[in-house]
């Protein structure tokens, strides 16, 4: 009789016994593969907040900065976004046009000349402004306003459905005496291609105080080129610089100290007129309850591993040593130790087989099941800590400023799965287990002489 | 062909229970040892059978030593025992169990053994001790060893099946030129083998 058939025969006829070590194992191996999957879905998470919520550095100009001397132009942000780790670079600066000939959202000054102006936040590009970086606006049509672009804006959807605009289509803005407070001063009108709709996740709350220019609902984001024309035309300037300060993102959140510390120390930079204000609050309030739960897997996948190893060892232990009549006839037969051993081997493997299946089979489930609680918790951890250091009295832009909400909204659109790897270490884990246990409890018996193994049991 | 060349074998030190025996067993020749309960009969079939080693002195098949040819060799290749409780694979069936170590049709000895087809393919805990015993027999025969080592094979048969199978494993070593150890209490068994061997003090006796 071959090896195979032995073992098949030992699986196939002692049920109870099979199965109630088949349930064994599969409970084992679930536990350890949901703490795998969850250690993943962690790991991925964490890689996925340093990619989305990756930090950045705003540059911006100090309370004592007239804007006469130090200005923050393309040329110093070139240098600054040269340094290793900055991944790109996007100026801002925010203008006010009047819109007569459209319709806003109404604010405060509903009704008069003042209601018609909305908020023009030039950028070099749309996408790195914080609002698009954490995903509070997201454009849903269309696309992003580029460095290349001249006349060009992203409005909201609410914007564009009020006036029943569609990416392609035109509207006119002046500089006029509403903004520029001068009626001898004459009207510039710029007219403005909608090159992307945006729609707004996460706004802000509206009173009846708000005017129309601090509502999210009213941003127009511009190119560049349109916002120094108008401060050219405003103000005089000739040589363009990023009234608000320049955003530089970064490749990797956990690098941004390091970063901002290569920032401070460049030479060129008179940091009495600038300030480097930090941001990765979003990726460290997500990270820390992320970091917590990744902590938290791992452990649960070294107990659950560490567990699972000594137990099933004592439990092939036993159930091998409850076999020990059948070695001594198998021995006395003739039948060589290795080929017992491979024996038992087969046999548990075929088992652990089957175990293995159902295990992956329901981890997926149970895994989504767990992860989902998981998160829950970790974001409720983040946002108890995000509403700490909440300032209601900030600057519009600085309200909408997105913290771990978002960061975790991200993070729990990733979807858990079984990865080739888990299954892999899975298998090679249990393999190796079956083996040393299996061996270290036939090798006792194997030693003894069958006359002693038979007389034993007789 | 097998030989115990001074062989002692001791449980307890200094109280052997085999004590420097010599003695050589033919092939195509059966045999009985007899002795009283506890006198080592089992042991020396356990010697013979490499399930255990002696403490001193050799055991030799064909003129070689054991210990040379390797115990699992010896196992497989020369012996087949026939167990006094059988030693049967609870969890195979008695066809199961004759074909363990041989790719053989085990159904032609179980049928020799007076075992029905359908008692062959029953699980062997659903036979009664008699079949088992058969069963452990069939397994013996199916063998292709020259020897056979029977301890107490006919304890549990009545008296015919009895008489029957030990002129079955007579007629084995006879027709197949193979060497039947046969240890056993019984006169029939005595009267039915070529050669008795009385075992008492650790002595081996021949008797003529």
């Amino acid at each position: 009789m071959s090896i195979f058939k032995r073992a098949w025969t030992y699986v196939s006829r002692t049920r109870k016994k099979t199965a109630s070590l088949c349930a064994m194992m599969c409970v084992m191996l679930l536990l350890s593969l949901v703490g795998i999957m969850l250690h993943g879905v962690c790991m991925d998470a964490s890689q996925n907040l340093k990619e989305v919520l990756g930090g950045y550095v705003r540059l911006t100009y100090s309370a004592s900065n007239d804007r006469e001397e130090s200005v923050l132009d393309e040329a110093l942000a070139a240098q600054i976004a040269a340094l290793d780790g900055v991944a790109d670079y996007s100026g801002i600066s925010t203008y006010y046009l009047s819109a007569p000939d459209v319709q806003l959202v109404a604010g405060s000054f509903a009704g008069q000349p003042q209601g018609q102006v909305p908020r023009f936040v030039g950028c070099d590009k749309s996408a790195l402004h914080e609002n698009f970086i954490y995903n509070s606006f997201e454009v849903i049509e269309g696309r992003h306003i580029t460095s290349a672009d001249e006349h060009c804006a992203v409005v909201s959807d609410v914007f564009a459905n009020l006036n029943g605009f569609t990416v392609g289509d035109r509207f006119e803005a002046c500089l006029d005496s509403v903004i520029t407070q001068d009626e001898a001063m004459p009207e510039e009108v710029y007219s403005l291609e909608i090159v992307g709709i945006y729609t707004i996740h996460e706004g802000w709350e509206i009173t009846p105080m708000t005017p129309e220019r601090d509502i999210a609902e009213n941003f127009i984001f511009t190119d560049m080129q349109t916002a120094d024309a108008v401060l050219l035309a405003e103000h005089g300037v000739e040589k363009p610089f990023y009234r608000q300060g320049v955003i530089f993102t970064l490749n990797d959140a956990e690098r941004l100290p390091e970063i901002a510390r290569s920032m401070q120390n460049m030479d060129g930079i008179d940091w009495e007129n600038f300030e480097l204000v930090v941001n990765d609050k979003a990726y460290r309030d997500s990270a820390a309850s992320l970091q917590m739960l990744e902590k938290l897997s791992l452990l649960l996948v070294i107990i659950t591993f560490s567990l699972s190893g000594i137990l099933l060892a004592l439990v092939l232990t036993l159930w091998i040593r409850e076999r020990r009549h059948e070695i001594g006839i198998l021995m006395s037969l003739g039948i060589s130790k290795v080929s017992i051993w491979k024996q038992f081997l087969l046999e548990t493997a075929i088992i652990a087989l089957v175990a293995m299946v159902v295990a992956m089979t329901l981890s997926v489930p149970c895994s989504r099941m767990l992860s989902e609680k998981a998160f829950d918790v970790a974001e409720t951890m983040a946002q108890s800590q995000a509403e700490e250091v909440h300032d209601p009295m900030a600057d519009v832009m600085e309200k909408l400023n997105p913290t771990a909400d978002a960061a975790v909204d991200v993070v729990q659109k990733d979807d858990v799965h079984l990865t080739f790897a888990a299954c892999i270490t899975i298998v090679l884990c249990t393999a190796g287990i079956i083996t040393i246990s299996v061996t270290l409890s036939a090798v006792p018996m194997f030693r003894m002489k069958p006359k002693e193994i038979l007389s034993d049991v007789n | 062909m097998i030989e115990v060349r001074n062989v002692s074998y001791e449980y307890i030190k200094n109280s052997p229970v085999l004590d420097d025996i010599s003695m050589t067993f033919e092939r195509g020749k059966t045999y009985a040892i007899f002795g009283p309960s506890g006198c080592g009969k089992t042991t020396l079939l356990s010697l013979l059978g490499a399930l255990d080693a002696p403490t001193s002195g050799a055991v030799l098949f064909d003129g070689k030593d054991i210990a040379q040819i390797g115990d699992e060799n010896h196992r497989k290749d020369n012996v087949a025992f026939i167990f006094q409780n059988y030693n049967l694979i609870e969890y195979m069936t008695a066809a199961e169990n004759v074909s363990l170590t041989e790719k053989i049709d085990p159904l032609p000895y179980l049928l020799q053994v007076g075992l029905t087809e359908d008692e062959a393919k029953r699980p062997v805990l659903k036979l009664s001790g008699g079949q088992q015993q058969r069963v452990a027999i069939a397994r013996a025969l199916a063998s292709d060893a020259p020897v056979i080592l029977a301890d107490e094979p006919t304890g549990n048969l009545d008296e015919d099946t009895a008489a029957e199978i030990t002129k079955l494993l007579c007629d084995v070593a006879h027709e197949n030129n193979k060497c039947v150890i046969i240890v056993s209490h019984s006169a029939a068994v005595a009267e039915a083998v070529d050669q008795v061997v009385r075992l008492s003090h650790g002595k081996l006796q021949e008797e003529v």
